[in-house]
């Protein structure tokens, strides 16, 4: 069986590699062909942008606005519709092809869809994070059963429009400005006039980039939970935001303290949900990942996220793919999420056997 | 003469707000041992329902079910905090005894309300654990500001005295090896 394995992994690889290099050489000669083009078609826009600020010679130039114009689409018809990005098929060969593979030969419950990811509404509604989604893209999804724990994990990457506290401040300048412009024209005898001049561009900030997780917790309890890094915590707009109404609590152990701040609708939920076993497993983890880990219990299920601004199933279409060191890397980040639900207990469902507390 | 004046204004308004962290501190401790009397009670509502159900199956075992029915009634006795404290962990142990020992029991263990009552006191316990580190915590607070300067000197002033801990039975405070879990 193993031996079966390794050899239609083997092939796979076999497979991947001449196809990342037959894309390898199409991605070459599309840009060549784009550069000829280019070369033609450059001097032809030139003429083109000159005959729109001086439309009198524009009748002389048309043939020239046509061969440019045509040669343009030509370019994009090219890179869109006969060689449709080499590197984007590449990538998506290797996550159908092997990354789909490899998760269905580790466990065969996992669904894999490359360009999915965990719903916005549930992220929003767990409140993992103590700030408001703005833009959320993620990919990489898994639906599965690990140990009997029912999972979603994606890889995501979260924004924050930060345009309102960048808008107070412009807002504030502006009205200062506008304030005195009214009034040095009110003393010149001139008219005030009303200048909107705020910009509608958003200015995403990004909060998170890693792992999202959100699984079957095997507490029942009422109200919800959040830990999230204490840095993140030390954030005035931040731990004023979406956290209100809960309180800040003080864990019973120090070191989870320091790097962890709590917030809970009751004390009691918080250290009922956040067993002294589950916090040392919470400092374990945070102690191996890099990156800061958010947490949130609600509504029977426990929502995890990474902040480790790493990819989780990505292929290097630059580099050759005849190692198995990819592979092991690969399986090493699902054999994770088994050690994520395995350390964090989650498996152990004593406490649900129809639970009548 | 304005600095004296400033000065005993200072004072009054520590000794005001020393005195009321300590109030507050106390409170604390005695609303959170009220939270753990709750879940011993929810506990104690349940084990005759579990002695009850496992009797008649577990006949061998007639002691053990005796003395965690007489523990309970002396549990649901004790008025005093230590004595609480001593037959409560008593209870704890001799709770998982019978847990342990209901596990060679294959007719208790395909039992569905046994299982369900199984269930239910595995959360009290864990309710009761929740509650008591939070009692703990609140002592620990209160402790703290009463035996340190110059908090004590007010504690001292309105007969302040510390408070014990709710001592843990020894089983439950075996530490989790999390390698091993990483090894399972």
């Amino acid at each position: 069986m193993q031996s079966a394995l390794k050899e239609e992994l083997r092939k796979r690889l076999a497979n991947l590699e001449t196809f990342r290099r037959k894309q390898t050489k199409r991605l070459k000669f599309q840009k060549r062909i784009c550069r000829i083009l280019k070369f033609i078609y450059m001097p032809c826009l030139v003429v083109t942008v000159a005959a729109l600020v001086f439309p009198v010679i524009f009748p002389f130039v048309i043939p020239v606005v046509v061969v440019a114009l045509s040669l343009w689409l030509l370019e994009y018809l090219i890179v869109e519709y006969i060689f449709k990005h080499p590197d984007v098929q590449y990538r998506d060969a290797f996550k159908k092809d092997l990354v789909e593979w490899i998760l269905r030969s580790i466990n065969e419950s996992f669904i894999y869809k490359a360009d999915q990811k965990i719903p916005q509404q549930k992220i929003e509604q767990a409140q993992i994070f103590d700030n408001r989604i703005d833009d959320y893209r993620g990919e990489d999804h898994i639906q599965g059963n690990i140990s009997g724990v029912e999972v979603e994990i994606c890889e995501g990457r979260l924004f924050v429009d930060k345009q309102t506290f960048k808008s107070i401040s412009k807002e504030l300048a502006n009205s200062i400005i506008s304030f005195t412009g009214e009034v040095v024209i009110s003393l010149l005898g001139g008219e005030t006039g009303d200048d909107d001049g705020d910009g509608d561009n958003r200015n995403l900030i990004e909060f998170f980039n890693g792992l999202l997780m959100q699984a079957d917790f095997n507490k029942q309890h009422s109200g919800s939970i959040h830990v999230i890094p204490i840095e993140t915590s030390k954030n005035w707009f931040v731990s004023k935001s979406l956290f209100h109404g809960k309180g800040k609590v003080e864990m019973d152990n120090e070191e989870f303290n320091k790097v962890f701040s709590t917030y809970t609708t009751g004390e009691l939920e918080a250290h009922y949900v956040l067993s002294p076993k589950l916090m040392q497993a919470l400092l374990e983890i945070n102690s191996q990942v890099k990156g800061g880990i958010y947490i949130a219990f609600s509504s029977g299920k426990l929502f995890f996220g990474i902040d480790w601004k790493k990819d989780l199933f990505e292929a290097d279409f630059n580099k050759p793919l005849t190692s198995e060191t990819d592979v092991e890397y690969i399986v090493s980040q699902i054999n994770f999420f088994e050690i994520l639900i395995k350390q964090l207990a989650l498996d152990r469902k004593i406490w649900n056997i129809g639970a009548t507390a | 003469m304005i600095i004296s004046f400033l000065l005993s204004v200072i004072i009054v308004i520590f000794l005001i707000t020393t005195y009321n962290r300590l109030i507050k501190n106390r409170n604390n401790v005695q609303a959170s041992f009220s939270t753990v009397d709750v879940m011993l009670k929810k506990r104690h509502d349940l084990i005759p329902n579990l002695v009850a159900s496992v009797k008649s199956i577990m006949n061998h075992e007639k002691s053990l079910l005796e003395k965690v029915t007489s523990l309970r009634s002396e549990a649901v006795q004790a008025n005093n905090f230590k004595e609480k404290e001593k037959v409560e962990n008593a209870l704890s142990s001799l709770l998982g005894q019978l847990q342990v020992t209901m596990e060679n029991y294959p007719e208790v263990k395909a039992d569905k309300n046994v299982l369900q009552l199984q269930a239910a006191l595995n959360d009290v316990e864990e309710q009761i654990s929740a509650s008591r580190r939070i009692y703990n915590n609140a002592v620990k607070r209160y402790n703290n500001s009463i035996q340190t300067a110059p908090s004590n000197i007010i504690a001292n002033l309105f007969s302040f005295k510390a408070m014990d801990f709710f001592e843990v039975a020894l089983p439950e405070r075996e530490n989790v090896n999390v390698e091993q879990m990483f090894k399972s």
